[in-house]
């Protein structure tokens, strides 16, 4: 006697507060059991106006607050800004500005990089390889410290160049900390790299394929997981990367297919080591002299509007301005890579379990402040 | 999403097994030999961080202590201050408060070895630390080094009103106002007799040249 159970979506509210998303995002979940049918992401509960805040500061004031854009790599946000600044005003940045920014600016990405790896082991269950990679990150607050005197909301990068120039054996104790960092990476690669465990629950998950990425706008490590070789500080280079000689590391689907899980977080494993690279030549590279360029105390970019973007960790950070030669800017707008990687969420979600889009939120390296501004 | 491994049989099974159980002993072996590493963690507020020095004597990791130019509590040095109020425009979230008055030429070398002439000096330098991002913007463009950062950063006080510190006192303030008050008048009276001087010598000049 086969009575039809009368069956129906339930629908799950995952966050605004919840230890896995990172910051407050809500994902308004339509479930079948554990299988997700729908997945739909709500943004905006971090917003502070930040794009209008730039309206009413005047040009450098408006840096430190590009920190609070993306704070787990403010360093690249504060180089994003300032870039777009400069390219308005034409002003040259000294040589050794221009090193000391790659420096910290790969510095930081590494740090941002482990915090993105250790929060997705973290989310995944295992509590040992974030404690542990934090550990790595407090000795990069250390030597951003002593460069800027801040640990998190740097404010360190200026418009024409670098506010403070680094203690005289810095670039030694950069150095030194590689030599212990990539032992250590080591050891981080048999802690959760290899285990079999965490590869078998990240390969074949959530796979984003190549064309998806692209008319997705996926940036950053995230596109690059999808086997797309294209990274800003190569294929649109700026700054000193031109000089430097580094790889860019894509997903080869070394444990499954390529563009899943596994693949995104491998991308970023190999990016650090491509990090490590650039600071080991910055340092035999890097020149004396100024830090600070040409530029007058109250500035006053031309009219016109410009848009640069930067390779920062979490992809590519645009920033849209434009001047009515005034002291502030008439209107800016960020883009940044959380936002894009919010909305392949819906496209990918259907199908997972509920456990699965953990795994897949932290791949995606979402960061709340940076996806609401 | 296919989920289920392509070739499902024992050995499989048994393989996948033992993979799971070695990276689980691969994993453990690094737990064990971090418990015989040196330990990281600083306990705060037992040691002192606020030098490196300081913070050695009784920690023997690898972390550091504060750095000299660490940006915690601002501070100003009210000697070298010439009330100049760049500080004031400089910050973006407008948290300093500066008024000042005219008061007696003064010239003195700041902090930078840069030669300063003071002409005003300040009847009210408020900064309000509750709302201020230790952004550092304030003391990059201080000509004399005034306003500076300190290694400060354990200040927090009961109430909100106690957080707006102010770096001249009501006497200063009134002393400063009297004086500037004087030297107005000093000034009125030199100018009185600037012109005065320059009225009795004006007339004197063109005649002989009209002669």
């Amino acid at each position: 006697m086969g009575k039809q159970l009368r069956t129906e979506l339930m629908t799950i509210n995952m966050g605004p507060q919840h230890p896995s998303t990172h910051g407050v995002i809500r994902f308004i979940i339509k479930t079948d059991g554990e299988v997700i049918h729908e997945c739909q992401p709500d943004v905006g509960y971090l917003h502070r106006s930040i794009e209008k805040i730039s309206e009413k500061v005047n040009w450098q004031g408006f840096v430190p607050f590009t920190d609070r854009v993306d704070y787990l790599a403010s360093m690249n946000a504060n180089w994003a800004y300032c870039f777009a600044v400069e390219r308005m005003l034409g002003t040259e940045v000294p040589r050794r500005a221009e090193f000391l920014r790659v420096m910290v600016g790969e510095l930081n990405r590494i740090s941002s990089h482990l915090i993105a790896i250790g929060a997705t082991a973290m989310d995944l269950g295992g509590f040992t390889p974030f404690i542990q990679l934090l550990r790595e990150r407090e000795y990069i607050n250390d030597l951003l410290e002593m460069a800027c005197g801040a640990r998190l909301t740097y404010n360190y990068i200026s418009i024409g160049g670098v506010n403070y120039d680094v203690p005289r054996n810095w670039t030694e104790k950069v150095g030194e900390f590689l030599e212990h960092f990539e032992l250590a990476m080591e050891q981080m690669n048999r802690l959760i790299s290899y285990n079999r465990i965490f590869i078998n629950r990240m390969a074949n998950l959530a796979v984003i394929p190549r064309e998806m990425a692209i008319q997705y706008n996926l940036v950053g490590p995230n596109l690059r997981g999808s086997g797309v070789k294209f990274d800003l500080r190569r294929d649109h280079p700026y700054s000193v990367y031109p000089e430097l000689d580094f790889e860019v590391p894509v997903g080869v689907g070394i444990e499954g297919q390529v563009g899943d899980c596994y693949d995104r977080y491998h991308v970023r494993m190999m990016e650090i080591r491509e990090s490590i690279n650039i600071l080991r030549q910055c340092i035999k590279m890097m020149p004396p002299g100024e830090i600070q360029g040409k530029v007058k105390n109250v500035i006053k970019p031309p009219e016109g509007t410009i848009h640069v973007r930067t390779e920062t960790p979490r992809g590519d950070t645009g920033y849209l301005i434009q001047s009515d030669g005034k002291t502030s800017a008439y209107r800016l707008k960020i883009r940044t890579g959380s936002f894009t990687a919010m909305s392949v969420i819906p496209a990918v979600a259907p199908g997972l379990f509920i456990a699965d889009l953990i795994a897949l939120i932290g791949s995606l390296d979402v960061v709340a402040p940076e996806l609401d501004r | 999403m296919n989920m289920t491994p392509k070739r499902s049989s024992f050995g499989t099974y048994l393989n996948n097994l033992v993979n799971g159980v070695t990276s689980m002993f691969e994993g453990m072996s690094i737990t064990l030999a971090s418990m015989f590493f040196r330990a990281q963690t600083i306990q705060y507020p037992d040691v002192n961080i606020h030098s490196n020095e300081e913070l050695v004597k009784d920690y023997k990791g690898n972390l550091r202590g504060m750095p000299a130019n660490y940006r915690g509590m601002l501070h100003v040095d009210m000697e070298i201050c010439t009330a100049c109020m760049i500080c004031m425009k400089a910050c973006p979230i407008d948290c300093i408060a500066i008024t000042n008055v005219k008061c007696d030429k003064r010239t003195f070398v700041g902090v930078g070895g840069k030669k300063a002439v003071q002409t005003r000096a300040a009847t009210r330098f408020d900064i309000d630390l509750g709302k201020c991002m230790f952004c550092g913007l304030c003391s990059l463009p201080c000509p004399t080094g005034a306003i500076h950062h300190t290694t400060q950063f354990e200040f927090v006080p009961d109430n909100l009103e106690a957080l707006v510190y102010k770096f001249v006192t009501p006497q200063e303030a009134q002393k400063a106002e009297a004086r500037a008050k004087e030297i107005e008048v000093e000034e009125k009276a030199a100018k009185a007799a600037k012109a005065k001087a320059e009225a009795e010598a004006k007339p004197a000049e063109p005649q002989p040249e009209n002669n």
